[in-house]
């Protein structure tokens, strides 16, 4: 009677680990050809080291029209607010990179997904570039 | 409550316990430290919460199974075992859930969370005997497999619903539903399981 068991066991144990392969991640979407993933990294420590120097001037300079009226003094102080809460910066623990399209015009975004370390606490930070590597998008938490 | 009855719900509680906090839930935390993970979840929010919501079901249907294999033999068993190891599990659920809650907001704002627990822990009794229905049955790989599916699909109402304005409505609703058409399938189910025996029965045994 144990025999069946033990292999229904094996097969949960074995869905339990598909499952969790599936959520580890194993799906990003491949950057297009139009986006160079090294550049892609670097950008984005660039956009990283401007928050933590407070240069709001080249954050707006980086960014695309629309992200550019976004990035209000309101809101930049916001941000170098929040960042500088979590202490010194020390480095950048990992960065996952992947590219998306948007549904509505077509166009094509690199998404970059940092995980940053600060002296008191951990920043993650999800960063969008155009084709033309502009600033598209900036969230933290 | 008999000492066996006592067994039966305290190890549906420990089968909560064990899936859960301590497999379950830190192996989700793990994952949500890796940025490919987040990157995943950013992208993709419906897969990856469906396939979270899916996890649930792999994990407590799973070791619902175990324990009955291992630890609750024989195979065929009074219609009372599932109901009340389904219970222990549903109770330690809501605990873990509500306690907190009630330690931070008033009784009064808690009214539809404590709703959704009660339709809960009357879900985990229905999937209990879903699972225990396969060793009634002799089919226990094809009732484990319904079990983990029909759990899947009711925690994905989650990220599903979400997105639509009342999905709070919307998502109890379909909730109550289910348990509905659960609670009448389990009712069903008693003819499966071996006829109760009365009081007196149990002192002889």
């Amino acid at each position: 009677m144990k025999k069946p068991g033990c292999k229904i066991a094996g097969i949960s144990a074995l869905a339990a680990v598909m499952c969790f392969a599936l959520l580890a991640g194993c799906i990003g979407q491949q950057l297009s050809g139009d986006f160079d993933e090294e550049e892609v990294r670097k950008a984005t420590e660039n956009v990283i080291t401007l928050i933590n120097d407070q240069d709001s001037a080249g954050l707006r300079e980086l960014s695309t029209v629309r992200m550019r009226e976004a990035l209000t003094d309101d809101v930049l102080n916001q941000i170098y607010e929040a960042i500088g809460e979590g202490g010194r910066f020390e480095n950048i623990e990992d960065m996952s990179v992947a590219g998306t399209t948007d549904a509505s015009s077509g166009e094509e975004f690199a998404v970059v997904v940092a995980r940053a370390k600060y002296e008191i606490r951990t920043v993650t930070f999800t960063i969008s570039f155009t084709k033309q590597m502009k600033l598209a998008g900036l969230y933290y938490r | 409550m008999t000492g066996k009855r006592i067994l039966w719900f305290l190890l549906g509680s420990a089968c909560f316990i064990i899936s859960q906090p301590l497999l379950r839930l830190p192996i989700l935390y793990y994952l949500q430290q890796s940025t490919d993970f987040l990157l995943a979840y950013i992208l993709y929010p419906l897969l990856i919460g469906i396939a979270i919501a899916f996890s649930a079901g792999v994990f407590e249907e799973g070791f619902r199974f175990l324990f009955k294999q291992f630890l609750l033999q024989p195979a065929r068993c009074e219609f009372s075992q599932p109901v009340i190891f389904g219970l222990g599990h549903g109770i330690a659920e809501a605990l873990m859930i509500l306690v907190p809650a009630f330690m931070v907001l008033p009784v009064s704002q808690l009214g539809l969370a404590t709703l959704e627990r009660v339709l809960a822990i009357i879900l985990q009794v229905s999937l209990t005997v879903v699972v225990w229905n396969g060793f009634q049955k002799n089919q226990r790989a094809l009732y484990l497999v319904l079990a983990i599916t029909i759990h899947g699909l009711v925690n994905s109402l989650i990220p599903v619903l979400s997105p639509f304005p009342d999905s709070v409505i919307l998502i109890e609703g379909a909730l109550a539903a289910v348990v509905v058409v659960m609670t009448g399938y389990s009712y069903y189910s008693k003819k499966y399981y071996i006829p109760g025996r009365n009081s007196n029965e149990e002192t002889r045994m």
